[in-house]
């Protein structure tokens, strides 16, 4: 049970690799070519990693032990909760608005895709953070 | 190559957005269901009974019945503004896509569930009984649950369209 347990927190660590790293290389990708594919690939692979965070971050919940909502941890698993919820909704967003540039001209838009991919990165950083804290205090 | 496995899941046509809806709608759901569980503070005695690989499993299992419910939502057409179908019908779609979601998922689980605990004492009967009741209470579930996704998804949909119709500008 211990190896499954540490395989689910490898795949949500990996998971937020995949998601954090993307972004911050999609991001970079636009900036030295506005006609970028890489964009469109990331998207297929965030909703896959958003997925099994999803499942392995409540599996790591189960093993770990919810705290109450009152607590310290408690409240900070709130704001984590709530944060990666607009990172969900902001994310929609943005994947139907790269799925619809794509089929017109990028180049055009380049500017706005790099400020959502950026905004992406940050807000998936402070994840991170608010993560490194619950595990760490 | 209609045949390859992606395509039977997901169409050949708009499967970037089949995929990103149907994950999404998945992700949450889950994600508001942990949010109040944790608000409410049952989440702490919910999930030790809940077992690692039977809800990764049943998280597999309502994410693959959600993209076939989804591919079948949108085979007449996306959810772009752009697209001739009227949104009542898109809507209905998709809450009797959800409804079925609902009613495999739910009662999917109470025949599995009732089949391995099936005791010498439980009559098969029970099982069928409970499959049934789950399969009902999923479907209505989720006929709630898909009405109140689908009108977001349609919202951020066409505010989608209305930023890359500034962008364009």
């Amino acid at each position: 049970m211990a190896a499954l347990h540490l395989l689910v927190r490898t795949v949500h660590v990996l998971g937020m690799v995949l998601l954090l790293g993307g972004s911050a290389f999609a991001w970079n990708a636009l900036r030295v070519d506005p006609d970028s594919s890489f964009p469109a690939l990331y998207e297929w692979l965030f909703w896959g990693a958003m997925g099994a965070m999803l499942v392995t971050g409540v599996g790591n919940l189960g093993v770990l032990g919810a705290p109450g909502p009152a607590t310290r941890w408690g409240r900070l698993l709130t704001v984590k909760l709530a944060l990666v919820l607009a990172v969900l909704l902001g994310s929609l967003l943005r994947t139907l608005v790269v799925e619809r540039l794509r089929e017109g001209d990028t180049t055009a838009a380049s500017g706005s895709l790099r400020r959502l991919y950026g905004a992406t990165t940050l807000a998936l950083l402070a994840v991170v953070v608010l993560a490194e804290v619950l595990a760490h205090g | 190559m209609a045949d390859r496995p992606i395509e039977r899941l997901l169409g050949s046509e708009r499967r970037l957005e089949t995929w990103t809806v149907a994950t999404f709608d998945v992700i949450a759901l889950g994600l508001v269901g942990v949010l109040a569980g944790h608000a409410s503070g049952a989440l702490g005695s919910v999930l030790p009974g809940l077992g690692t690989v039977p809800g990764i499993l049943a998280f597999g299992y309502l994410w693959v019945l959600t993209l076939v419910a989804t591919r079948w939502v949108l085979a007449e057409g996306g959810l772009s503004r752009t697209e001739s179908r009227p949104l009542g019908r898109l809507l209905a779609r998709g809450v009797a896509g959800a409804a079925l979601v609902g009613a495999a998922f739910v009662g999917g689980l109470g025949l599995v569930g009732g089949l391995i605990t099936l005791a010498p004492g439980i009559e098969p009967l029970s099982v069928a009984l409970l499959t049934l009741f789950g399969a009902v209470g999923g479907a209505l579930g989720g006929a709630v649950v898909g009405l109140v996704l689908g009108l977001f998804d349609v919202g951020v949909a066409r505010t989608a369209d209305a930023v890359v119709g500034r962008l364009a500008d």
